[in-house]
């Protein structure tokens, strides 16, 4: 297929437009879904082969605009100006015009090549609005094509405009964008003198500098220059008294205002299903029942699923087990063969096919439907007990059920500030592996009491870390600023996809990381380097921690799994009544080490996908201190 | 009505759990003038004297508090710029005389309004960032926004330019407005 010329296309728009479902239609089973280099914002890219045409579509971040409040506004930003995408389709909700004009604004400063996909108009037409998309295209002077996403409806005449753009077959020349002739003034004589812009337009790079945007100042290298833009944005300030960025901003809604005005007409308001919903989701008494209900729901299908689908896993693999062993081979070969890559496999797998699958489809479904804002919206200030915001509810209650899908849910937040707090937060959050551990321990032997103590410490210190984190960790982050989208049917045919090909995202990055520890524990087991490991640390152990040594053993294979700490200190003492091995005291000060010690090494993965292999590490030597720390200090005052 | 006029009243409100005595407030003014000023005070009806004790009337508390919370407003909103403390303070004393009475009037954070009110957009206080990050997300001075419910423990959500928005305590407190009816 050598002979098809390649376009690049990239979506642009704000968040809740249905830019995914755009993104399905064009691109169809020929997608990846990753990270953008670097950074831990997902990025999604596929192509289309349409009429000669090899063309690349990027999918980016939604956004509301490109004043870098987040990493995702500066991913979109650079892509833009750096990439520079032949064609940029701009997807506009066409039932809230007024502030995606907004943005559409914003992109035609970044000078990008614009196709408006007006998305929804079914909705709109429900709600009993009317566009102009005619005299929308007129005004704007930039193609504009009604789609409705999800039925596919203005898919096809939406790349066709795109080709004909690229072709040069329409004369392209958006409308422009005027601030008065004070502020339009200083611009030409800041485009006079500011030479080297890199890659940015010239007028947009000059009026950042006026608005004294920090990325861009960055890189403006003579001091002379600085000092002109601030006398002249000194001089705009105090004729409008007002700061420089309001005014742009200002400028751009007006505009914004009046050509909604123009276009969108409004018939009588009949019935809103979504405001209606909402009288019952957002009721102060009645939304808290539904949370707690939707709560409950999510969990139950999660494990219910898990658990069905794990005890397939399990015969399966167990027939898969049998029949290795059968095979005549060097015995320590087949012990790493299967105790080593074969255990790390399954480990894997027993996370990611029957945890994270429901995981990601009910996310992708609390996202679609605008649930999800609810949920945040209404435990905002619990989460602000712990210096984060109401987004960061989900995911770090995600974390009762398995630690990864709650580290990667993070991302859902918007600084990195934030995303580094829920992630590293997410991590201590009492698991179901860990519950496990924690009732076949302290509730089996010492009762439910206790277990209710153990999980008190815990949510303390989570609250703590919060509090230290949210001091300590360098970055901005705000309260809640969120979006309510109306309440809709989410697609059941973008949520399984997407579902589909995060999950394989997920299966590249965790599987290498856990079938190599699982590999090298293996392997320093054969060796008998754990048995050195074990002398080692029993003075620790033993003096320390009040620990009998052996316990050591349990603990490094917990790493895999944190299961393992429960099973195995079983089977190493040959015996399930623990209270003839353990005292109580030492029972407690387990349960604890087990809790804090280690996220186990999926965590880890999805950790290090989250913030960065060297703040993993970093978080993972806090952990392990910390909870020797926390042992050692029981030992002494119990 | 003199801005010293004006410091007076906004001086006899803060202090007004304390019995201040007439020749305290002198020496605190230090102003040739004092006694004239002060007469024209009781005249407006603004004050009044027993026994040598200084205290407000029921207009001039109005008053006084009208211009504390001016000052008050204006400082914070210095302080948040990133403007030293003092130099805040002494600028809010000078500015709280020139605000305009028709702005001032029933301005209050967004807090305040209840379920279903209407207001304008007066000004937000707070860093850079996040008044970019609100202005970008439609919150200019003289946007209208509705209040649509309130969530329990302070989160709002509002409707404005078309579409809806939940914001959390810390930020809606920093969003003051004019009420409309």
């Amino acid at each position: 297929m050598g002979q098809e010329k390649e376009l690049t296309i990239s979506l642009a728009g704000n968040a809740n437009v249905g830019k995914s479902a755009i993104f399905n239609q064009l691109t169809g089973s020929h997608q990846i879904i990753g990270n953008w280099p670097g950074k831990t914002i997902e990025r999604r890219e596929g192509y289309l082969i349409y009429k000669g045409y090899k063309i690349r579509v990027v999918d980016l971040p939604g956004i509301y605009s490109f004043s870098t409040y987040s990493e995702e506004e500066l991913i979109s930003r650079d892509f833009i100006v750096k990439e520079k995408p032949d064609i940029v389709i701009n997807v506009v909700d066409a039932l809230h015009l007024e502030r995606n004009l907004f943005f559409t604004f914003q992109l035609i400063e970044l000078e990008s090549k614009l196709v408006i996909a007006l998305n929804q108009v079914d909705l709109l037409e429900k709600a009993d609005f009317n566009i102009d998309s005619k005299k929308l295209e007129e005004i704007l002077n930039i193609p504009v094509i009604p789609t409705v996403a999800i039925e596919g409806k203005g898919i096809e005449k939406l790349i066709e405009k795109c080709i004909e753009i690229y072709e040069g077959k329409i004369d392209y020349k958006p409308i422009n964008i005027r601030y008065g002739k004070e502020v339009e003034d200083r611009i030409d004589e800041l485009i006079k003198i500011v030479k080297e812009t890199y890659y940015y337009p010239k007028s947009w790079f000059v009026i950042k500098l006026l608005e004294g945007d920090e990325e861009i100042k960055k890189l403006v290298k003579d001091e002379n220059i600085l000092k002109i833009v601030k006398e002249k944005s000194e001089e705009l300030e105090s004729i409008h008294g007002e700061p420089i960025s309001l005014i742009l901003t200002q400028e751009k809604y007006n505009l914004s205002n009046r050509i909604t005005k123009e276009v969108l007409t409004k018939k009588e308001k009949k019935f809103n299903l979504s405001n209606f919903l909402d009288k019952f989701f957002l009721h102060p008494f009645f939304g808290y029942i539904i949370l707690i209900i939707s709560l409950f729901l999510i969990f139950y299908s999660i494990f219910k699923f898990g658990d069905f689908i794990s005890n397939y896993l399990d015969s399966l693999f167990e027939i898969l087990k049998n029949s290795l062993l059968k095979i005549n081979m060097n015995e320590t070969l087949k012990k790493i063969l299967w105790d080593g890559i074969g255990e790390g496999i399954i480990g894997g797998i027993s996370v990611a096919l029957p945890y994270l699958i429901p995981f990601y489809i009910l996310l992708s479904i609390l996202e679609d439907s605008g649930y999800l804002s609810r949920m945040a919206f209404f435990t905002d200030s619990f989460m602000h007990f712990i210096g984060l915001h109401g987004k960061a509810f989900f995911p770090l209650m995600l974390g009762f059920g398995c630690n990864v899908p709650a580290v990667l849910g993070s991302r859902i937040l918007e600084t990195k500030k934030q995303k580094f707090i829920t992630a590293t937060l997410a991590t201590i959050v009492p698991c179901s592996a860990r519950t496990i551990v924690i009732l076949g321990l302290v509730g089996i032997f010492l009762g439910f009491k206790y277990v209710l103590i153990i999980y008190i410490i815990d949510f303390i210190i989570i609250f703590l870390f919060g509090k230290i984190l949210s001091i300590f960790v360098p970055g901005k982050s705000y309260g809640l600023i969120m979006e309510m989208p109306p309440l809709r049917k989410p697609s059941l045919k973008i949520v399984l996809k997407q579902s589909w090909f995060r999950i394989k995202d997920f299966i590249y990055f965790a599987f290498p990381i856990i079938v190599f520890g699982s590999f090298l524990l293996q392997i320093l087991n054969i060796t008998h380097l754990i048995d050195g490991f074990v002398k080692l640390v029993s003075p620790l152990f033993l003096t320390f921690l009040g620990l009998p040594t052996l316990t050591s053993i349990p603990l490094i294979f917990g790493i895999l799994r944190k299961e393992l700490t429960l099973i195995m200190l079983f089977s190493l003492f040959g015996t399930n009544d623990v209270l003839s091995f353990m005292t109580p005291k030492q029972i407690i000060i387990y349960s604890l080490i087990t809790l804090f010690y280690f996220p186990c090494i999926a965590t880890f993965a999805a950790l290090k996908r989250e913030i960065g292999l060297l703040n993993a590490i970093l978080i993972t030597i806090l952990e392990i201190l910390f909870a020797f720390l926390l042992g050692g200090l029981l030992n002494f005052i119990l | 009505m003199k801005e010293i006029e004006e410091e007076i009243l906004e001086y006899l409100f803060r202090e007004k759990e304390k019995r201040v005595e007439l020749s305290e407030l002198k020496n605190y003014f230090n102003l040739e003038n004092f006694d004239e000023i002060i007469n024209s005070l009781i005249d407006e009806g603004k004050i009044k004297i027993e026994n040598g004790f200084i205290s407000l009337t029921q207009e001039g508390e109005i008053k006084g508090k009208d211009i504390f919370e001016k000052h008050e407003l204006v400082e914070n909103f210095l302080k948040d710029i990133g403007v030293p403390q003092d130099f805040a303070h002494e600028k809010a004393c000078e500015i709280e005389h020139h605000i305009d009475e028709e702005k001032m009037e029933n301005l209050s954070p967004l807090s305040d309004l209840n379920n279903g009110e209407k207001g304008e957009i007066v000004l937000i206080r707070g860093g850079r960032g996040l008044i970019q990050r609100l202005y970008d997300m439609g919150l200019t001075p003289g946007t209208e926004i509705k209040v649509l419910r309130k969530a329990p423990f302070g989160p709002i959500e509002i409707s404005l330019r078309g579409y809806n928005l939940a914001l959390g305590r810390g930020v809606v407190n920093r969003i003051w407005v004019k009420k409309k009816s």
